[in-house]
């Protein structure tokens, strides 16, 4: 049980597989943050707008909604990659060797299997979105699919993280 | 074995609205002998009010119930009736149920990829609600910060000069306590039922824009359904189409006394008032809205017969 | 039995240490593949419950804490605490509790809060001799004050499901969030007596005024914050966005050590700690779509409904439930999975969902440090080298004392109520 934070740069004795993603996943990372600081922007600009100017801007709202899926959308990859996801170790945190691996390697393809199903849904359900017309509603009317693709993105890149993570556990003798 | 048929809708439990669903669903059951069995998920439960129509579209639930202005540019002939003031005689309404015009919008919805099974009017009666002065005219508007309905009704608010703000709901009780909001247009069971009564005294009731339900089923979940069910959705939507008018109308006439006795000031918003309003808020509506293509004006034509009682 | 099927095999899923998110995420896909034979409803699903515009206040929330850490206004606060009340037996304890009711009245969020005043906190009881285990323990368990004293994350997110009016649970936070705080502070001195600890000097009037002075910009935080809200300067929800500005305006202006490199590294730290809580929503989101399509819910209504039980045997059996979910699940996810399940009895039996929402508010706070699934368990780990054995047991007391609290408000619905109805919030 616990959240492994790993501060010291898991960059730096990853295996290849994982370094070879690792600039893509802190990509992502810097545009989630940046869009924190877009929220925080936003969400002051529109206070300030209704409370001293009288002109509330209707769209921040829908917009802020938006950005979330984004934000987490691009950030958890980055998440994953510093082991900042919380599980239950009391019974895998005293496993050695072969058996920490395979628990690793476990631990890997349940990650993949879950972006995959993500993935694969949010594909669907762009695709479907898109044949049927369908538009957002509220104060921000766009086409539906549109808020949906940062979603689709994040699976791919938490996912592609994950399998380079298990490329590593299968075939490299790195940390685990 | 009944079939599963189940239906997502995004009211609280105690809604008028939501109790005539339940109703409904009990008369689906009863009437289909049993071969459908109805299970009512309300309150956002099962599917958000903003993904209902995607997901019977595609067939994840059978059915969902959702309220006009979640059409928004999907399916904008649905949302007609927030042209303001042009619904507000009931009579449009106690005629709906089987009519030309809601055959045409039945049309509309079946080509878009939904089968429509029951209108289930809510209200055509709102109260626009505020601290000090009353909201009656359009002078009074100046300023006022409003949340907002839909891009089309807002632009008919801001031509009044009023600013439309974006809220969630559960936050406008505290926006309007505090003075983040000057004032709200809701429905008047609704100013009741959210206890505006306690944070705004100036109550006007103005037909100022007409909201409705409506049940929709997968398409391809209704044409496997027997003929039996078939019948029964039918007789059913008929009847929740009527218990939806009574109850609305019941709602309607009862608000505002109810609302006085909270120890408010409410006052009904005279013709003339009404006839200012519109003028300046139709234009508005309008030009956003695009109320000038072809459909829209045969739907405005089939409405206008109604008001005669055919 | 089905649902006994699908919560064993979740559990067994979550004792591999696989990420939490996964789990509940690969088990909703189970029963949907099992039960609807498709995974088409997971993706709307999730994006449903993300695209929240209120969310942001998670981020921004950790967003202001971490401005305050960075800038070290944290620091000013703990040691004014400590200056003040450090002097009597258990009185390093008492600081702590202080300067996290201080801090919970400006942050909506536990988290926050046991990360800010326990990075201050946790080296400063340490270096005075404080016993490591009681240190960490009220750190933990301080820190949930942040969401019981308003503003509250979890408490808009509950209002959100229930449509209960966001200013009368702010307010009917206050009175339960300073009873806990006195509740802990009185433990704090028991303890420390029974323990025999020494206690630092009194540091002196001159000390304490200077002290007083430098935590300024701290103290007057909350009413920033929330005087905002009730003088209808911002909503609520954006009292997150105002906090940050203050704390930034705070770093920049007052404490001058703020650049656009820890602006970014504060907005990077609040990304990363605010994508636990994201992840946990978005699996969440999955198994609550998955079994209230099985009516799994719907089955644990009717099934209380049938014991037939009243008001207070209804919110008993209610709180204990919520309080073994609170060992297994993260406290958004216990919000999102519950409330709308057991909303319908709850309009039968006339429970006030304002009074409710400040018991579940309270088990949600014990479910950050009871075992295995803790938050502030976690994140005191994230903070000091102890093991979370020694965080847990540390923190068991205060599962007693918060378990009091929660009685006492199940017993006194008015610490509660009154504040609100008197400010003149409907019933
Ligand atoms: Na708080
Ligand atoms: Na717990």
């Amino acid at each position: 049980m616990s959240r492994t934070q790993d501060d010291t740069g898991a960059a730096g004795t990853a295996p290849l597989t994982e370094r070879a993603l690792t600039p893509l996943v802190r990509l992502g990372a810097a545009l989630s943050t940046a869009l924190i600081l877009a929220t925080l922007a936003l969400t002051t600009f529109s206070a300030l707008m209704r409370y001293a100017f009288d002109r509330p801007p209707v769209w921040v709202d829908a917009l802020n909604g938006f950005l979330l899926v984004a934000i987490v959308a691009f950030g958890v990859a980055e998440a994953y990659r510093r082991n900042d996801h919380i599980s239950i170790d009391i019974l895998t945190h005293a496993l050695r060797g072969k058996a920490r691996t395979m628990a690793a390697i476990f631990s890997d393809l349940c990650v993949l299997a879950f972006c995959g199903v993500l993935g694969i849904s949010t594909w669907e359900s762009i695709e479907f979105a898109r044949m049927f017309g369908a538009y957002t509603s509220g104060a921000i009317e766009i086409e539906s699919w549109i808020p949906q693709v940062p979603l689709l993105c994040g699976a791919v890149l938490l996912g592609a993280y994950a399998f380079a993570r298990l490329l590593g556990h299968l075939f490299g003798k790195g940390r685990t | 074995d009944p079939t599963a048929m189940r239906c997502s809708h995004q009211l609280p439990p105690a809604h008028s609205v939501a109790k005539v669903i339940d109703r409904w669903a009990e008369e689906v059951e009863t009437l289909s002998n049993g071969e459908i069995d109805v299970q009512v998920f309300g309150a956002d439960s099962l599917v958000g009010a903003n993904e209902n129509i995607l997901a019977v579209a595609k067939g994840e639930i059978e059915c969902a119930f959702s309220v006009q202005f979640q059409w928004g540019k999907t399916l904008p002939i649905m949302t007609v009736t927030t042209a303001p003031y042009a619904f507000s005689d009931m009579r449009i309404w106690r005629n709906w149920d089987g009519s030309e015009a809601a055959g045409f919008l039945e049309e509309k919805l079946r080509s878009k990829g939904v089968e429509n099974v029951v209108w289930l009017f809510q209200t055509n009666s709102s109260v626009f609600t505020s601290k000090g002065k009353p909201l009656a005219g359009p002078e009074d508007f100046k300023g006022m910060k409003i949340r907002g309905l839909s891009p089309a009704f807002d632009a008919g608010l801001a031509a009044l000069g009023a600013a439309p703000s974006a809220m969630p709901g559960s936050e406008v009780y505290q926006a309007l306590a505090t003075g983040v909001l000057d004032g709200a247009l809701t429905g008047a069971d609704a100013a009741l039922s959210r206890k505006y009564y306690e944070v705004q005294d100036q109550f006007v009731v103005s037909p100022v824009i007409s909201v409705y339900f409506h049940g929709y089923l997968n398409p391809k979940f209704y044409q496997g359904l027997s003929d039996t069910a078939k019948a029964a959705l039918d007789k059913a939507g008929h009847e929740a189409a009527l218990w939806a008018v009574e109850a609305g109308e019941a709602a309607q006439q009862a608000a505002p006394a109810e609302l006085e006795a909270k120890g408010v000031a409410v006052r009904t918003a005279t013709e003339e008032e009404n006839a200012a309003m519109e003028a300046l808020m139709r234009p508005a509506f309008d030009e956003k809205f695009g109320t000038e293509d072809p459909d829209s004006a045969k739907l405005l034509e089939l409405v206008e017969q109604l008001k005669s009682g055919a | 039995m089905t649902a006994l099927l699908i919560f064993t095999g979740l559990i067994l899923l979550l004792l591999t240490g696989i990420p939490i998110f996964a789990a509940l995420g690969l088990t909703a896909t189970v029963i949907l593949l099992i039960f609807e034979g498709g995974i088409g409803s997971v993706a709307d699903t999730v994006f449903a419950h993300l695209n929240k515009p209120i969310l942001t206040t998670v981020p921004l929330f950790v967003f202001m804490a971490q401005v305050m850490i960075r800038a070290k206004v944290i620091d000013d606060l703990y040691a004014m605490a400590h200056t003040l009340i450090g002097h009597i037996r258990g009185g390093l304890g008492m600081a702590t509790v202080m300067a996290c009711t201080i801090f919970a009245s400006i942050s909506g969020s536990s988290v926050a809060t046991a990360l800010s005043v326990g990075s201050s906190a946790i080296p400063q009881m340490e270096r005075y001799g404080y016993p490591r285990q009681s240190a960490l323990g009220i750190v933990a368990a301080g820190g949930t004050l942040g969401i019981l004293i308003p503003p509250s994350g979890p408490m808009i997110l509950y209002a959100i499901v229930s449509e209960a009016s966001i200013g009368a649970l702010f307010l009917a936070g206050i009175i339960p969030g300073l009873l806990l705080a006195l509740l802990f502070c009185i433990y704090s001195i028991l303890a420390a007596t029974l323990r025999g600890d020494d206690s630092p000097r009194f540091a002196g009037i001159p000390l304490i005024l200077a002290a007083i002075r430098r935590s300024i910009w701290a103290i007057l935080a909350p009413p920033v914050v929330m005087g905002g809200i009730y003088l209808g300067i911002f909503t609520a929800a954006e009292a997150a966005a105002a906090g940050s500005v203050y704390a930034l305006a705070v770093a920049v202006l007052v404490y001058r050590n703020f650049g656009l490199r820890d602006l970014w590294d504060c907005a990077y730290a609040s990304m990363r700690t605010s994508m636990m809580v994201f992840m946990i929503i978005a699996g969440a989101a999955m198994f609550g779509h998955a079994i209230t399509i099985i009516r799994l819910p719907v089955g644990v209504t009717e099934m209380v409904a049938h014991l037939g039980l009243g008001r207070l045997g209804f919110i008993l059996v209610v709180m204990a439930m919520i309080f073994v979910m609170g060992m297994f699940f993260e406290s958004i996810a216990i919000i999102l999975i519950t409330t709308p399940i057991l909303l319908p009895t709850m309009a039968a039996l006339h429970i006030d969902l304002v009074w409710y929402g400040v018991l579940l508010m309270i088990n949600l706070e014990l479910a950050m440090i009871t075992p295995p699934v803790g938050m502030n368990l976690f994140v005191i780990k994230g903070i000091t080298p102890a093991p979370l054995s020694e965080i847990v047991r540390g923190a068991f007391p205060y599962v007693l004392i918060m378990i009091l609290g929660l009685a006492l408000l199940i017993a006194m619905p008015g610490l509660a109520t009154w504040l609100p109805y008197s400010a003149g919030f409907g019933q």
